[in-house]
């Protein structure tokens, strides 16, 4: 099993291995952050994006209009995975990609229709790469296209996403595709306590080998891992609707935040702020070195995260 | 007893001779003597049992004086030295008042001899003998053995910060030198001397002392607060300077973790318009992260 294998090596390049160990990784799951609904969260950055919310240890300390509906763009793909490992996906398993998904937007790794590719390697391409080509294949394999846009729904209204309805797996901009930040958060921690997801939203990057032989390299969307401390994933979206999104996960001392940004002006320089504020508000004093995963500046890093300034957007 | 006190150094690791010019290095050719002392006192009926040590005496070298180790040496002076034949006679005066007469009569390979001393009216006889135990040794050994004593005296010495022989004092200097809070403040402090207060309070109010007690709170401002209430001013004041200071000195990680606001014209300089991706530098980056939360509250 070729991704398998790719994906324990990268595992230990991206230090993970030591996450693992000492607890970091799959988190508990999403009823949490369910129980402490409604509230009037203290919107301290309110420049930090359209909608935003920061968890601290499993509590909700700052947030704005964290349940206002917004396009949620590719952090949909959180449910893509997470539907596709509890149908039962096998990872090595081969899956023909579609000419409908070849056909898919970037980003994408640029199938040619009828190429394969394991199922595995397509979850890393969805989630480290956010691949939309990846993601509509993987779920065309499970249960064609419609099926299994109904299964993700069925599965967010079991999770609880009451304000939540999707339209596909890529999270392209589509007619009823929204969520907020609240249920992203659910679904968030609902995706971590899958290792499966876990790990691979924590790769800096991955070599995928289609079935004809091509290799390719992808880089992890995710800018935040190995710049900022703690970083352990987990996902990024951008679409002209929705603008940068962001839902990012940290642990440094045994204290865990989450992050979730939704239209943000500038998500990275916005998500390592709110990750170094809420640290501080946890008592953790910034860390001077990265000390994990520093090797993980992903070539052919996103775009568009300057200060005060702002190119297109990765996925 | 002082006197049995004061010789009972003598019969310990003797030379046999004084040490010859030291070159701290170079080895010199030796044999190995066994050298035996027997001290007995008038009137003492228990005798002391012999005290024996193995010592290394350079070849062939000639008998100078008598046979006494480096301590005694120091502490004694020999004089009116006479070899006649194989047989030697000397006087020897010591500190503490105390003198005698001793002889000795020697082979190549061995030696028999008395020293008689007094002190105070009281006498002592101490019977010498020595032989070759026929190895081979470094008749240097000795000397460098001292000096190494020596020296890891004079280092202890002035391992204590200012010279200082006592312990807790030397604690106290090095403690108030790091800004080290804990053994000036709270309720198990053990420096109290103002003038170690006073350069406690010196340091405490650097930056690198100030960005350990925020660190230490978790980057909060409480343990920065208690210091400076200590020493008698405020987190306001002192900061104030301090952060002029990082500015001055272009410090951005105490700028980021202590005055971000102050540093609007290095954000300018170092992250405006950057790309997150595009600053390798920890420190930069770290700043300019600062920076960012700061414009995200307006």
């Amino acid at each position: 099993m070729r991704g398998s294998t790719l994906l324990s090596f990268a595992l230990l390049q991206a230090g993970l291995g030591g996450a693992l160990a000492t607890g970091v990784g799959p988190v508990a799951g999403a009823g949490a952050a369910r129980t402490d609904a409604p509230q009037v969260l203290e919107d301290r950055y309110p420049r930090a994006a359209a909608s935003y919310l920061v968890q601290i240890d499993g509590r909700l300390v700052w947030g704005r209009e964290i349940d206002a509906r917004r396009p949620p763009a590719s952090l949909v793909k959180l449910l893509t995975a997470l539907v596709a490992l509890e149908d039962g996906l096998d990872p090595g398993r081969v899956v023909r990609v579609s000419e409908r998904a070849a056909r898919q937007t970037a980003a994408k790794l640029a199938f040619r229709p009828g190429e394969g590719m394991t199922a595995g390697q397509l979850l890393d391409a969805a989630l480290i790469a956010s691949a939309n080509d990846a993601a509509e294949a993987l779920g065309e394999d499970r249960a064609g296209p419609q099926a299994f846009v109904d299964r993700m729904n069925a599965r967010a209204r079991r999770l609880g996403l009451t304000r939540t309805h999707f339209s596909n797996p890529t999270g392209l901009d589509a007619r009823g595709q929204v969520s907020t930040a609240r249920d992203l958060l659910a679904l968030a921690q609902e995706a971590l306590v899958h290792p499966e997801i876990a790990a691979r939203v924590a790769l800096p990057g991955a070599t995928l080998t289609t079935s004809s032989g091509r290799r390719i390299h992808v880089a992890s969307t995710n800018t935040l891992l190995g710049r900022v401390p703690g970083v352990r994933g987990i996902k990024t979206g951008t679409t002209a609707r929705a603008g940068e999104c962001l839902i990012a996960i940290a642990e440094r001392d045994g204290h865990r935040v989450l992050v979730v940004l939704l239209g943000a002006k500038d998500r990275w320089w916005t998500g390592a702020a709110l990750v170094e504020a809420a640290f501080r508000e946890a008592g953790v004093a910034r860390v001077d070195s990265a000390g994990e995963g520093t090797a993980a500046a992903a070539p052919g890093a996103p775009s568009g995260d300057e200060l005060g300034g702002g190119a297109p957007p990765p996925p | 007893m002082r006197v049995h006190r004061y010789l009972a150094v003598m019969p310990l690791a003797l030379c046999l001779a004084p040490a010859p010019a030291f070159c701290a290095d170079e080895k010199v050719p030796g044999d190995e003597w066994e050298a035996t002392v027997r001290m007995s006192m008038p009137g003492m009926a228990m005798q002391m049992p012999p005290q024996t040590a193995k010592v290394c005496r350079e070849k062939n070298r000639a008998w100078d004086g008598p046979p006494m180790d480096k301590q005694t040496e120091d502490r004694c002076k020999v004089s009116g030295w006479q070899v006649s034949g194989n047989h030697a006679t000397w006087k020897v005066t010591c500190e503490g008042g105390m003198s005698g007469t001793g002889d000795m009569t020697f082979t190549p390979d061995s030696y028999t001899g008395t020293m008689n001393v007094s002190m105070e009216g009281r006498a002592m006889k101490m019977d010498l003998s020595g032989k070759k135990t026929g190895k081979d040794c470094d008749a240097m050994e000795n000397a460098r053995a001292m000096q190494r004593a020596q020296k890891q005296a004079a280092d202890a010495q002035e391992y204590l910060p200012g010279g200082s022989k006592d312990p807790m004092i030397a604690a106290c200097n090095e403690a108030a030198a790091s800004g080290n809070r804990s053994m000036f403040m709270g309720p198990g402090a053990q420096c109290k001397k103002p003038e170690q207060k006073e350069a406690f309070c010196k340091a405490a109010v650097t930056r690198k002392a100030f960005d350990g007690y925020i660190k230490e709170a978790g980057g909060q401002q409480t343990v920065a607060k208690e210091v400076t209430a200590f020493c008698g001013t405020s987190i306001d004041f002192v900061l104030k300077n301090l952060c002029a200071d990082a500015l001055a000195h272009e410090d951005l990680t105490f700028l980021a973790n202590n005055c971000p606001d102050k540093g609007k014209e290095l954000a300018q300089k170092y992250c405006a318009g950057r790309k997150f991706s595009s600053i390798p530098e920890e420190t930069v980056r770290n700043f300019c992260i600062a920076y960012a939360e700061k414009l995200l509250k307006k």
